[in-house]
Parts: structure tokens; sequence; C-alpha cells
């Protein structure tokens, strides 16, 4: 019986995880070097090379970079800032609302941006009617814009009541109360404890969950195809577009990203689980 | 005085984080609504008619996509807690814990793309069944990830004591292990309902447009820049959610210990 | 097979048809008058999906390479997808000669008969036919820019309140600039010419790339698509906004969408006029039921509905002298526009569609060189 069971364990495992990526990987692959595909005829180095060659791929990437790393600073840094104010009670009816935004999916998220910060959004108007702005135009570009700012302000809406409360977990569990009263008593300031304690014991026990929100940030799809600009672009929307342009020639393409995001993120991957079984064994 | 400024404060802040949904409940009680105006010039139950009326089959939407959550989140809770017994007493753990991350390694749009011959190959590509095997390929490893620290040696030790007392290991299972974890179940339960219901990319590519969920409702009607719909049906999306959250927030979200 | 034969053999069964969806009113007509009539006359059911040209495409080439019949049965396609299909051997056909009511269908009309020049020869079942238009606030806009000299000079004194999408509609902006720029109707005749490609396009890059400082966002961004340049049009954010159809501003108008003092008009050097096809997918399950549907599609009754400019506005694909007295009539009293020019006043500056190659080409190079740029 048990025996049974595990078998059958292992083989959903094998099918039902490691198949499925194992063998999109090995498509993407056959299809970039043009083994497969309605237009491809034979073996080809080509599709690597217009994709290597191009600076649209590396801006695409950096720029996805740029959103992950931003996007995880500032909600971080305002995580901490409610941490150390304690400005959240873990009960009553006021921690309803942190939970709010846990319950929007990234759509609807970026949806509810647009619709807040566009030149014809909600806020505009509000300013258009306290006479802060003249109009439409006047309002500063907040989406579809060259930086970004609206596919980081809507990460951030996302991250922010999750950080909080992961943040807020560890501050409980670590018992960092006790240890901020302590260290207040042996005179220390409130900051010196938050920059010397608060922060680098919070980073470290948070570290996974963190290196994992980032490559989620990195590879989102939705927030950026709403609003972001034609270019750059983020890298999931960059190899959807490639899949499905006017140009068909344009597919293997695609799939060549497709292979060089899926490499850069498994290294990531590897160096954060590395240092988690680190930081494993320096608790033990 | 002090207290006054608190109110204040707690009203700004309650403000600040349930504007979304107060915004999106606006749209959707407006049939006009241009610039410069702040508030709609009407207020209409116009767009919830037409949701109740079920015209462009937004009810029908609603309810693919409970079916489809529902059945999703049942069986990669069922087999995630099964499979992560192996996992956690593997000679390999870690290689394992390792693969189940690879699912996450693309976003699910991408995913879905390179996925999609095999879907299409294997007949499955078009139907309810091929979005929701194509969710559980992430909300089963989610599953995994979520339960394999749980499995521990007191666990096992139980399930020695069923043993030893005369217990098969199904008892064990059903008598005892599974009453013990209720807790971690549901929270398993209700974070890979969450996953599924919030799916976008693998739906919308493995079910060619023909599964018409309420995200790609949702994104047709942002699309076809027909806001009040978009916000009718984001509302229907946000609101089992809530209902998770209003029951018990534990659920929505994970501590990850 | 008879006509009576395709009829019964798709009685009771469900079509699948892939389309875009990017029009609310247009998604309204499907919804609310062709589906529930295709469910009363035929007893078909008609499933829409929504997918544009490429998605359709990438769709067949997955399928083939599988070796699987087709999920979708048909598909709204435009010249470059037309193109792509015959490409790749996806369509059926030919087959509108078996459709009783395309005896009614304008076939001696080259902006029907040929699509992106290539002859449709029954491949395709004509079901619109629109021309390209550019709409326009007239309060704010008093007297618009005729062509791309004024055009430049316009949005130099009106920064911020013009741009074109990177979609389908914005390629046919393109597509006309260049034609004009090439010098008009016949210039780009033909099959793909690479020389007069590189030549012409050159000329409309460094036109867009001296004037785009003065479009909206800087021309560091352009729209995705038509229905968010719309919304920002009627919101006062842009004071252009185009369409593929010239019934479109009335539509819109009708509808509240946009404000009364809306106008469209064309260029003097033209736009083009194209039509819009459905196509039956060649390993498609249910091929009677499609062509039923096509059928319906283009009867007259169907036609009319879709032309109403508070329907949807689309141009007719029939040649209305074929049909009853009445039927002509009323036609005729359909025709007349309110907000957009009449379409006997656009026809003389109509361009006919030139090859896919030249729209794919400009697709890749509209982004190399001026979106990256």
């Amino acid at each position: 019986m048990k025996n049974r069971s595990n078998i059958l364990s292992h083989s959903f495992f094998a099918l039902l995880v490691i198949a499925p990526f194992a063998a999109g990987i090995i498509y993407a692959l056959l299809y970039s070097f043009g083994f497969i595909g309605e237009l491809n005829q034979e073996f080809t180095l080509q599709h690597w090379k217009n994709v290597l060659q191009s600076a649209e791929i590396f801006k695409s990437f950096f720029f996805s970079i740029y959103i992950g790393i931003t996007s995880l600073l500032i909600s971080v840094s305002i995580a901490f800032l409610f941490v150390m104010k304690r400005k959240i009670n873990s009960s009553g009816w006021m921690s309803y609302f942190f939970y709010l935004p846990l319950a929007i999916p990234a759509m609807v998220a970026a949806f509810f941006t647009f619709q807040f910060l566009s030149g014809a959004g909600f806020l505009s108007r509000i300013f258009f009617q306290l006479h802060i702005s003249n109009g439409i135009d006047d309002f500063p570009d907040l989406v579809n814009d060259t930086f970004g700012i609206g596919i980081i302000i809507t990460h951030v809406m996302l991250a922010l009541p999750f950080f909080i409360l992961l943040f807020r977990n560890y501050y409980q569990s670590e018992k960092l109360e006790t240890l901020k009263e302590l260290s207040l008593t042996l005179g220390s300031t409130s900051s010196q404890f938050n920059l010397k304690i608060l922060i680098p014991v919070l980073l470290n026990k948070t570290f996974a969950p963190l290196a994992l929100y980032f490559i989620f940030i990195l590879g989102s799809y939705e927030i950026p195809l709403l609003l972001g600009q034609q270019s750059p672009q983020m890298i999931s929307v960059l190899v959807n577009r490639k899949l499905s342009r006017y140009n068909l020639l344009d597919i293997p393409q695609g799939y060549v990203i497709a292979i060089l995001y899926t490499l850069l993120v498994m290294l990531l991957l590897y160096f954060f689980i590395k240092s988690k079984d680190k930081s494993h064994v320096q608790q033990a | 005085m002090f207290s006054k400024l608190n109110w204040v404060s707690r009203f700004v802040r309650v403000v600040i984080f349930s504007l979304p949904i107060l915004l999106l409940l606006l749209l959707s009680f407006s049939l006009q609504w241009r610039f410069p105006d702040v508030l709609p010039d009407t207020f209409s139950l116009g767009n919830w008619k037409a949701l109740l009326q079920n015209q462009n089959g937004m009810m029908v939407s609603f309810e693919i996509s409970i079916f489809i959550s529902i059945i999703v989140a049942f069986t990669s809770t069922a087999l995630g807690f099964i499979m992560s017994r192996m996992i956690a007493f593997h000679s390999k753990k870690n290689l394992l814990i390792a693969f189940a991350y690879l699912p996450f390694v693309l976003s699910p749009v991408i995913f879905a793309s390179v996925l999609n011959f095999y879907f299409i190959s294997a007949d499955l590509s078009g139907n309810i069944f091929g979005v929701m095997l194509a969710q559980l390929f992430i909300t089963l490893p989610f599953a995994l990830l979520l339960f394999v620290d749980y499995w521990d040696l007191k666990l096992k030790s139980l399930e020695d004591l069923v043993s030893t007392l005369g217990g098969n290991s199904q008892q064990s299972l059903f008598k005892v292990i599974i009453p013990i974890s209720k807790n971690l179940l549901l929270l398993c339960f209700f974070q890979t309902f969450l996953i599924s219901w919030f799916e976008y990319g693998l739906t919308s590519v493995i079910g060619v447009g023909k599964i018409q969920t309420l995200t790609v409702k949702v994104f047709q009607f942002i699309s076809e820049a027909n806001p009040y719909y978009a916000a009718v049906s984001s509302c229907l999306l946000i609101l089992p959610p809530l209902f998770l959250l209003f029951i018990n927030k534990k659920y929505l979200f994970n501590t990850l210990k | 097979m008879t006509w009576s034969n395709i009829l019964s053999t798709a009685k009771g069964t469900t079509v699948n048809l892939m389309m875009w969806t990017g029009d609310a009113f247009i998604n309204k007509y499907m919804n609310d008058f062709v589906v529930p009539q295709l469910k009363s006359k035929y007893n078909i059911d008609l499933k829409i999906s929504a997918g544009q040209g490429n998605q359709i495409v990438s769709l067949v080439m997955n399928e083939k390479q599988a070796g699987k019949q087709n999920q979708m049965d048909m598909c709204w396609i435009n010249g470059e997808t037309f193109y792509q299909l015959r490409q790749i051997d996806g369509l059926y056909g030919p087959f509108t000669d078996q459709l009783p009511n395309s005896k009614h269908i304008d076939f001696k009309n080259q902006f029907i008969n040929t699509d992106f020049q290539q002859p449709i020869n029954g491949m395709e079942c004509p079901w619109g036919n629109v021309q390209l238009c550019v709409i326009y606030d007239s309060l704010k806009v008093p007297s618009p820019p005729k062509n791309l000299t004024e055009l430049a000079q316009w949005v130099k004194i009106n920064p911020e309140k013009f741009t074109i999408g990177i979609d389908f509609t914005g390629l046919t902006v393109l597509k006309s600039w260049m034609i004009s720029i090439a010098g008009g109707t016949d210039s780009l005749k033909g099959n793909f010419n690479e020389e007069k490609y590189q030549k012409y396009s050159k000329q409309l890059w460094s036109y867009i790339n001296n004037t785009k400082q003065y479009w909206w966002k800087e021309g560091k961004t352009f729209p995705n698509a038509v229905a968010p340049m719309h919304q920002m049009f009627a919101n006062g954010e842009l004071y252009f906004t185009m369409s593929n159809n010239d019934g479109d501003v009335d539509n819109k108008v009708l509808q509240g969408f946009f404000p009364e003092s809306s106008r469209s008009y064309v260029y003097d050097g033209g736009t083009i006029q194209n039509s819009h096809y459905m196509g039956i997918l060649k390993n498609a399950e249910n091929v009677a039921g499609a062509m039923v549907v096509c059928n319906f599609l283009i009867s007259k009754e169907a036609q009319f509905e879709k032309m109403k400019t508070n329907v949807w506005g689309d141009g007719t694909v029939l040649d209305v002298t074929t049909l009853d007295g009445d039927w002509q009539q009323k036609f005729a009293t359909l025709a007349a526009r309110k907000y957009g020019p009449q379409r006997s006043q656009i026809q003389s500056k109509a361009l006919p569609e030139i090859a896919a190659e030249y729209m794919i080409r400009l697709n890749d190079d509209f982004r190399k060189f001026v979106i990256e740029k």
C-alpha cells in the first residue's frame, strides 16, 4: 500500500511537475533551431543570431530587471516603515482593509491603475477640479510612460500588503518587540535598533519569499501589457508579441527569448536556493 | 483629541486600501463618465442588469470559473498533500523541491505558448479539461511547496503509532493525518483556488478563447475599451476572494511559516 | 453536396468562429442578432472566440504540425491573414459559389474581389466593405489637415493631440500615407517590390520621425489598438482617432460614445478601402455549418442590420441593385450619414489595398525605425 502510493507519487511528480516544463523547453529549443515549425525548413542558427544581435532583447531584459528591483525596493521600504511604526493591528476590523489588495488579480489591478492614473483618469479629474492641473495634457504621464511608473505603482500596490503581513509575522515570531525593549533599555535609540537589528533580521528571514516575488514581477505579463510602453517591453510581453505578430518569421525568435529568459531565472533561482540552504545551515 | 486624529488617520488608510474597489464599483454603476467629471453623470444598474441577464455571457463565465477553480484547487490540494509526503522523506529532497520551482520560472503566458503544441496533439486544447490540466501544472507545485515542510518526524511517528496499533495506512491517513492537518489543507485549497481563479495566461492560450473564464472576459472588455463592463466583471472576479477574506482572512494569506 | 444537403448536415451543430472582438458594438451585433438568428433559423449554435489574425494563423500552424483538425471552423479575416493562411495552405475552398446568397455579392467590385492584391477566388467570403476614415472633433479642429504637409504643421501648433495606433488600423493609415508619398493610387500596385518599399518607407519614417515629437506622448509610444484611441478621443485626450470603417463615427456618436461634434473625413491623397471576409479553415470539423453561417452573414437581412449606423455601420458587400425593389429602398434609406462623409463622396479617394508583404514589413519597420529610435 505504502509502496504503491509512493510509486504513484513519483510518477505524478514526473508527469505533472517535471514533464511539462521539460517538454516546453524542448519544444522551444527545437523551434528556435528550426527543427520544427510550419515555416522552418532545416537546422539554423539564424534565429539565435538575430536575437543576440538586436538591442531590443537586452533593453527588454534591463527594463524588466529595473521594474523588478524598483518595485521590490519601494514596497519593501514602505513595508518596513509600517512595521517600524507598528501601524498594523493584526486583529480588528481595520486589518481587513490591509488584506483587500490581496483579493485583486493583476489584470484588475492594472485596469484600476489605468482608470485612476491615466491622463483622463480619476486623479487627473480631481486635480483639474481643484485647479492643480489645466487638463489632460497638464497631468503627468503615469501610465504607458517611459519609466514604467504605472507598472511599478501597480506592482507596489499588489506587493505591499503581502510584505507588510510577511514582516509583521516575523516581527512577532522572532520576538523583535522584546528585543527592541531590551535594546532601548540598554541605551540604543529606536533608529539604531531599526537599522542594526530590525531590518537585517527581517531581510534575512524573508529572503526567499522576496526573491520569489522578484521573479514573479520579472515575468509579469498583464500589468506591463496594459500599462507599459511599446518599447522597451517587459520580457513576457516581448515574447508574446514575437509569437503572435504579423511576421510569422518572428515566431522562432520568440522562443529564443523565452529560452534565454528561462536560463536567467534558473540562474537566479539557483543562487536563491543556495543561499536559502546556507541560511538553513546557519540556523541549525 | 488624540483619538479623533487617530480616527482620521484610520479613515484615510481605509480609503487608500479600498480605493481600487471603490473606483471599480463606481465605474460599474455608471454609463457615461467623461473627463473632467469626478463622478458619473448618472448612476445606473444597467451594467449589473446586463450581467444578471447574462448578456455577453458574463454569468456563464462566472460559473465556468467557479467550476474550474474548485476542481483545480481540490485536485492540487489532494495530490499535493500525498505527493509532498514522498518528497519530504526523499533522499533527494532538495533536488525535488528545486524541480517544483521550475514551473514558476516561465510566466504563465509563455509557459502556455511552449506547451500549446502538446495540448493540441493530445486534443486538450480549447476544452475545459485542458485548461484545468494546464492550471494544475502551476497549482500542484505550489501545493507541494506549501506542504513539503509540514511533514516532519512528529507526523511520521504518529503514522508509525497508528500502524503499531494495527491500523493500515489508509486509516492512518483518513482518521489521523487528515483531521489534524485540516487547517493547512484548507489554506492550500483556498490558495490554489485563488491561483486558478486569477489565472489568465494559461487559460487564454490553452483555452483558445473558447473557455471564457472571468479573467478572459475582463481582458476582452478592457481591450474593447468598455470600462463599465470591465468594471462589472472585475467586481465579480474580486467577489469570491473578498468572501474568503470575510470568512477567514488567514486563508488569503499564507504566512509562509 | 447540394445546398439542401449542407443545410440538413449543419442543423443542430455548433460552429466555432474566431474573430477580433475589440469593438463593443460589433460584439453586440454578433451576440444579439447573429447568434439568436442562426439558432432560430438553422438551429446552429455559433460560438465566438476572441482572436486576431495572427492568433488564428499560429493556432492553425500548431494544429497542422500536430496533424489535428482545426478547433475553429471559421474566422474573420483581413488581407494579411488571408495571405498567411494561403501561405500555410490553411483555408478551405473555393466555396463562395455554393452559397445561395452569394449571387447578390458585388463580385465585379475590385475592392471586394481582390484582397491585398490577391484575387479571392472563392477562398473567402466577403462580409463587409469599408474605407479608412480619420475622425476628429469639429469644435476643437475646425479645419482638419488634408495632407501630410498640413498635418505636420497642425501637430506643431497642437502638440500631444495626434497619434496612430500600431494595430491593423494604424497600419492601414501608414499604407495610405506611403501610397500618397509614392505618388497615388496605382503607384504600389501589384506584387511586393523591395526597391519601391525601401525608397518610400524611408521617406515615410523620416516624415514620422521629424514630426513625432509633437504627437501624443511625444511619439515615444503609440496606442496598441483602436479601442483605447477611441476612448482617448472621447475623453478629449486626443483630437483625432481613426477607424477602418467609414460608418464608425455615426455609430459611435449615436451610441453616445463620441461627442456630437465628431466628424470624419479622408485625406486628399486618399485612404485605403478594403473588404473584410469570412474564411473557413481547411480541416474544420464543421464545414457545412460554417457555410450556412457565411450564407446567413451575406443575406440581405444580416447585411442590412449590420449596416444600420446604430448597430455597426459596416458597409455592405452586396450589389444592392440586384435585390428586390423593397430591399433596394431599405438599403437606400440606410446610406444617409449624419456625421461621416457619404460613401459616394469618398469613393473617388479610395485606394486599393497593396500587397500583404508591405503591411508585414511596415509593421516590423515601424518598430525598428520609429518606436525603437
